[in-house]
């Protein structure tokens, strides 16, 4: 069922004049037909206007010389200049590059592994085992980020865990990995595929359940062998719900977090490692410049959904799955 | 499932290039001839003075940052015995708030966005564009109108000298309550080395570079676990220690009137040309980039580390505790033996640092300032930098003398611990330098021995110290703006070159890079404000 | 063969999720003065001592910080788990109008968001500044979660729900008696999603309160792990820090604190993770 728009305006839009009438009549007939949903979605419907609506017209900060004291009404107004502050910064092209090459490896590599992760749970015919293996795979992400980068760090440093490791490996000397730019992207998606594989493959792991297993009968009576039998049976079985999880992601394509950026890069690692998030809580840190931060902000969350409805209707026109 | 991470705007994050640095770094030279201020005249306004408040009516909030040590003892600075004091001879009750160590900035921010703001506010200088800006928003209170009826004392600190009326004066309004320095201080901040290695290679106590490095390879051979030197590009003090020998300063400073910075010295290709030539021959750490602060204390303390630099009452402190340990504080490093450094300690007797100011919310000025004005008081001034007196010390033959609360104290407290709960450490006060009254310096004589080793140097003097100075709002924007884009530009450039991950011959390209970064205009208006400084 | 490699690699995985967090645990058990100089694995506490955990129930902070995080998670949830129900299953009534324009007008606003100030204005419009409540009511709703609910409650069978109609059940009757038992495991999974996030959060509360009486367990995480920056103790030309013998440990022994709890949790409601997301996930 697709939908159009948001709101009543939306639908309306759709429909020709005429029959705009019916709108409002269909509401209100439909309120005597269902007075008690009405009444159970009013709570959900006014924290949505209360916190999720009503901080909107905020955003207008972003055309302004925000001053915290005078606040919203005090302050200039600047149009676009933080806009082109940013676009003219020469960091501008860096941290876009960086937040985009980071969010597509993520997708690259994060995004398979859970995935590879359910299959090869999935093969496990030990109960126990499975179990077991899965309750730990749960384990890293319950553990909150401060942690797992302080851990992080401990391990990078020349005398530390990965360095032992390397060196095992026949490494030619010790080296505080968290220093080398070219390392810190293996390094940020490394972890991250550490800490969510369990956790994402959840999804994966539960419609894989659901695949009949009398598809696995006949294909292995016909002589199907294992590999062939994952190809043909269980892959297609998890495409739709891969198709979805895919759009949701490329949706986010200039969303990457700042925390656990903040927490592992340093400046000789900026160059790769600065993304647009954690440059706005640096950049604005000294002038606490609201405005800035608010309009770099806005200009992620409007490319962020650009790319959701591009990626959305290419998903449509191939695979017939899709979010709307 | 994948948490959508919103964009947030923006959270001001702790001052790593100098939230508290810069303001509460106390030094002098060794000489000093700065009187020591007696609020004499004033005591007797202050007989009417105090307590300001009889009938217990007044309470007044006071936000304030709160030192991490203090934190392992306490809840807040209500305990704290030195303000337990205050409220009572003042007679004013304080509320006190506290934000989360670390994020006092982020807090503060958020506060000025509030609207609805505390009484008095520590560290009024956090207010973006300076705290003359915060008194032209309206969220500050213009103190001037009130200090001769309600702050004596503090009012004849800051006008018994020039350079202290310049700083706390702007535009010929008080708008803060400053830390006051009643003398410069000795620096607390060199390099550290070991001193049983040094016998063992029989070595003396490094002042020049080659003396350095001949330490550096020694242990390089003789003590092959051990990382002979760090230093870190991220603190004032190592980069002043550091830089020194270079002719340059770590941050901005004045040679004859001209304003210089070490983005743009001459001398820096010099310094990180060193700097890289010891980080290849392995002296500098690999890991200096990434070490954080008790990381580094603690490779110290076990033997990993020959060379850092730490404060001396730090180390010392530390160094109690542990077994088979000598260590030694080293002069500032030097070319030659006989070259003059000009990286003494700063002359600012009035530091920005922990500034108190009151807010527009304020409905009791009178008594907010009759508080504050306390710690300028005879009376004050001594509980606040000694603590409370018949607990914390006791007047023995005109010298004040601490008591076994704070030397040897009955709950377990360690010597920072009561600097913080009994005393008053950080905070608007007329500040006793600490070799007179931080108890780690002065408990016995070779700790404050320890504080004055090398404060006698007399090839180090500090000329080029500048005081903090006053940009105009619309100056203090632009200036910040720049500058923000060209730490954080200089800082990678630097370890860059320091590494080697950039090729040292690729240093014009970094001039140019500055150049695109107006680094030239940022030092153009510390210049305009420099010289309309030293008019006033 | 197949079966042998795979086993194979599942263990060494497990083994890797497990580690760093089995080496915080015995570090935290550990020796501190030894735990100082220690380099390499750790697979048995160094030196076994209970000095750390000491030190750490002893930190009055850390008390506060539990019954303020166990106050937040637990109403947080509650009101949570309620207002997400009801917001799920009225958008899953398929006869009701309305629905059509409420799905959007909730989904819009996982990609479009505010920004911090004009959300940290609004809370302190609403008078919720330094209140408890800053904690529970602004966070109440995750938008997916809410869409993953709802998408549960229309795996219910239709033909449920007409008999209970039929004898004159109401929605809230409806909602309790027939929609609940069936999607247990889903609101299992949602509970925990937001358990999980009360739990490790601390950025609201850094912004909302100002006294650190109400602060979350998170936040004076975040003030001993954090809070170390280079600038620290060392260049502030403070009055030192010589408790800093016991700062490493502390570090472990709060992460194993604040940690352990939702460790425990997680185990138990593991059987009802597959198939409440799998209610949660398959389209209509």
């Amino acid at each position: 069922m697709a939908r159009h728009g948001t709101g009543e305006n939306a639908v309306a839009s759709y429909c020709p004049p005429a029959a705009r009438q019916n709108v409002f009549q269909k509401v209100k007939r439909d309120f005597i037909a269902n007075k008690g949903l009405y009444w159970m979605a009013l709570p959900v419907v006014l924290w949505y206007i209360l916190f999720q609506y009503a901080p909107l017209p905020g955003l207008a900060i972003a055309f302004q010389d925000y001053n915290m004291f005078k606040g919203f009404s005090g302050s200039e107004w600047v149009g676009f200049e933080n806009f082109l502050r940013f676009f003219k910064s020469p960091n501008c092209w860096r941290v876009v590059r960086n937040t985009f090459s980071i969010s597509m490896l993520s997708v690259l590599f994060s995004f398979p592994t859970p995935i590879l992760f359910a299959l090869m749970v999935n093969e496990l015919s030990a109960r126990w085992y499975k179990k077991t293996a899965q309750t730990i795979s749960y384990m890293p992400h319950f553990i909150s980020m401060v942690v797992v980068c302080g851990m992080i760090s401990d391990f990078c440093r020349s005398n530390g865990l990965f360095n032992d490791v390397r060196m095992l490996f026949g490494a030619a000397e010790r080296m505080d990995l968290l220093s080398d730019p070219d390392l810190f992207y293996t390094i940020f998606i490394g972890s991250g595929i550490w800490q969510g594989i369990g956790w994402s493959s959840i999804i994966y792991l539960a419609t894989l359940s659901s695949i009949d297993p009398n598809l696995y009968e006949a294909a292995y009576i016909d002589g199907a062998g294992r590999f062939q039998r994952i190809w043909h049976i269980t892959l297609p079985g998890i495409i739709p719900v891969i198709a979805i999880q895919l759009i949701m992601r490329l949706g986010s394509v200039l969303s990457v977090g700042f925390e656990k950026v903040i927490l592992l890069y340093n400046p000789l690692t900026m160059e790769k490692a600065d993304v647009i998030s954690s440059y706005v809580y640096r950049a604005g840190l000294q002038n606490a410049n609201y405005s800035y931060g608010t309009a770099v902000g806005l200009f992620n969350s409007v490319v962020n959904i650009a790319s959701l409805i591009l990626f959305n209707s290419l998903s449509r026109k191939l695979t017939e799955a899709s979010l709307w | 499932m994948k948490k959508k991470y919103r964009i947030l705007s923006l959270i001001a994050v702790t001052a790593l290039l100098g939230g508290c640095g810069k303001g509460a770094t106390p030094s002098s030279p060794p000489a000093s001839d700065q009187p020591e201020s007696t609020p004499a005249e004033s005591s007797e306004v202050e007989k009417e003075l105090y307590p300001a408040v009889t009938d217990g009516s007044v309470t007044l909030e006071y936000w304030m940052p709160i030192a991490a040590p203090a934190l392992q003892v306490i809840d807040s600075y209500a305990e704290n015995t030195a303000y337990k004091k205050a409220e009572e001879a003042t007679g004013v009750k304080i509320k006190f708030t506290h934000p989360a160590v670390g994020k006092a900035k982020e807090q503060f921010n958020v506060l000025m966005s509030g609207g609805d703001l505390p009484d008095m506010i520590q560290y009024a200088s956090y207010y973006n564009g300076g705290v003359y800006k915060g008194y032209e928003d309206g969220a500050y209170v213009d103190l001037t109108p009130y200090l001769k009826e309600c702050a004596p004392d503090y009012l004849a600190l800051i006008n018994e000298d020039e350079d202290i009326h310049r700083e706390i004066y702007k535009d010929d309004k008080v708008i803060t309550f400053n830390r006051i320095d009643t003398e410069i201080d000795i620096p607390y901040y060199r390099p550290m080395v070991r001193q049983d290695w040094l016998r063992e290679f029989n070595m003396d106590i490094p002042k020049t570079l080659d003396d350095y490095e001949a330490y550096f390879q020694a242990i390089q051979e003789k003590k092959p676990d051990a990382a002979p030197f760090f230093f870190t590009i991220g603190t004032g003090g190592d980069r002043n220690l550091w830089m020194g020998m270079y002719d340059m300063m770590g941050d901005w400073y004045v040679d004859n009137g001209v304003i210089k910075h070490y983005y743009d010295n001459e001398n820096f290709k010099a310094f990180l040309t060193q700097m890289h030539d010891w980080y290849d021959k392995g002296y500098l750490t690999k890991d200096f980039a990434s070490l954080k602060a008790e990381e580094v204390n603690t490779l110290f303390d076990s033997g990993k580390l020959g060379c850092y630099s730490q404060s001396v009452d730090n180390q010392y402190s530390r160094a109690q505790q542990l077994q088979d340990f000598e260590f030694t504080s080293c002069p500032n490093p030097r070319l030659t033996e006989d070259q003059q450094l000009h990286n003494g300690p700063s002359q600012n007797r009035a530091t920005s640092g922990y500034d108190t100011a009151i807010s527009s919310n304020c409905k009791n000025v009178e008594a907010a300032v009759k508080f504050l004005n306390y710690g300028y008081s005879e009376e004050g001034m001594m509980t606040y930098n000694y603590g409370v007196e018949g607990e914390a010390w006791n007047m023995v033959d005109g010298e004040p003398q601490y008591t076994d609360l704070m030397l040897d104290n009955p709950d377990g407290l360690t010597l920072s611990q009561v600097a913080y709960v009994h005393r008053i450490h950080f905070g608007p006060k007329a500040v006793i330098p600490d070799t007179k009254c931080l108890p780690g310096v002065i408990k016995d004589a070779d700790s404050l021995a320890f504080r004055k080793l090398w404060s006698d140097d007399d090839k180090v003097d500090s000329i080029y110290s500048m005081s903090e100075l006053q940009l105009t709002p619309e100056e203090t924007k632009e200036r910040s703006e720049i500058i923000t884009e060209v730490s954080s530009y200089v800082s990678e450039m630097m370890l860059q070159f320091i590494t080697g991950a950039k090729p040292l011959d690729q240093y014009d390209e970094y001039l140019q890079g500055l150049k695109d970064r107006s680094f030239d205009r940022a030092k153009e208006i510390t210049q305009i404000a420099y010289d309309r400084y030293m008019k006033n | 063969m197949f079966d042998i490699v795979n086993y194979l690699l599942v263990g060494i995985l497990s083994l890797l999720f497990l580690y760093p967090v089995w080496y915080v645990l015995m570090a935290s058990f550990s020796n501190p003065a030894k735990l100082m100089v220690h380099t390499g694995a750790l697979l048995l506490p160094n030196g076994f001592s209970l000095e750390g955990y000491e030190a750490v129930f002893k930190n009055k902070n850390i008390v506060t910080g539990y019954t303020n995080t166990l106050f937040y998670v637990g109403a947080g949830t509650v009101f949570s788990m309620f207002i997400t129900t009801l917001g799920a299953y009225v958008t899953s009534r398929r006869n009701l109008y309305l629905r059509k324009f409420l799905l959007p007008f909730f989904v819009l606003t996982m990609y479009v968001n505010a920004g911090m100030i004009p959300d940290f204005l609004l809370v302190k419009t609403l008078g919720l500044y330094n209140s408890r409540l800053s904690l529970i009511l602004p966070a109440a709703i995750g938008t997916w979660n809410l869409v993953v609910m709802r998408t549960s409650f229309l795996q219910v069978p239709a033909s449920l729900e007409e008999s209970a109609k039929i004898d004159g059940a109401n929605h809230w009757t409806i909602l309790w008696r027939i929609i609940f038992p069936v999607t247990k495991a889903t609101f299992a999974v949602i509970a925990l999603y937001y358990l999980v996030g009360k739990w490790n959060s601390w950025f609201h509360a850094m912004i909302y309160l100002k006294d650190r009486s109400k602060y979350p367990l998170q936040l004076f995480l975040q003030e001993i792990l954090v809070a170390n920056s280079p600038t620290g103790l060392g260049g502030e030309g403070g009055a030192g820090n010589d408790f800093y013998r016991l700062d490493q440990i502390i570090k472990y022994c709060t992460i194993i604190v604040s940690t352990v709890p939702i460790l425990c949790v997680y185990p138990f409601a593991q059987r009802y993770f597959i198939t409440g997301v799998m209610m949660g996930s398959l389209k209509e």
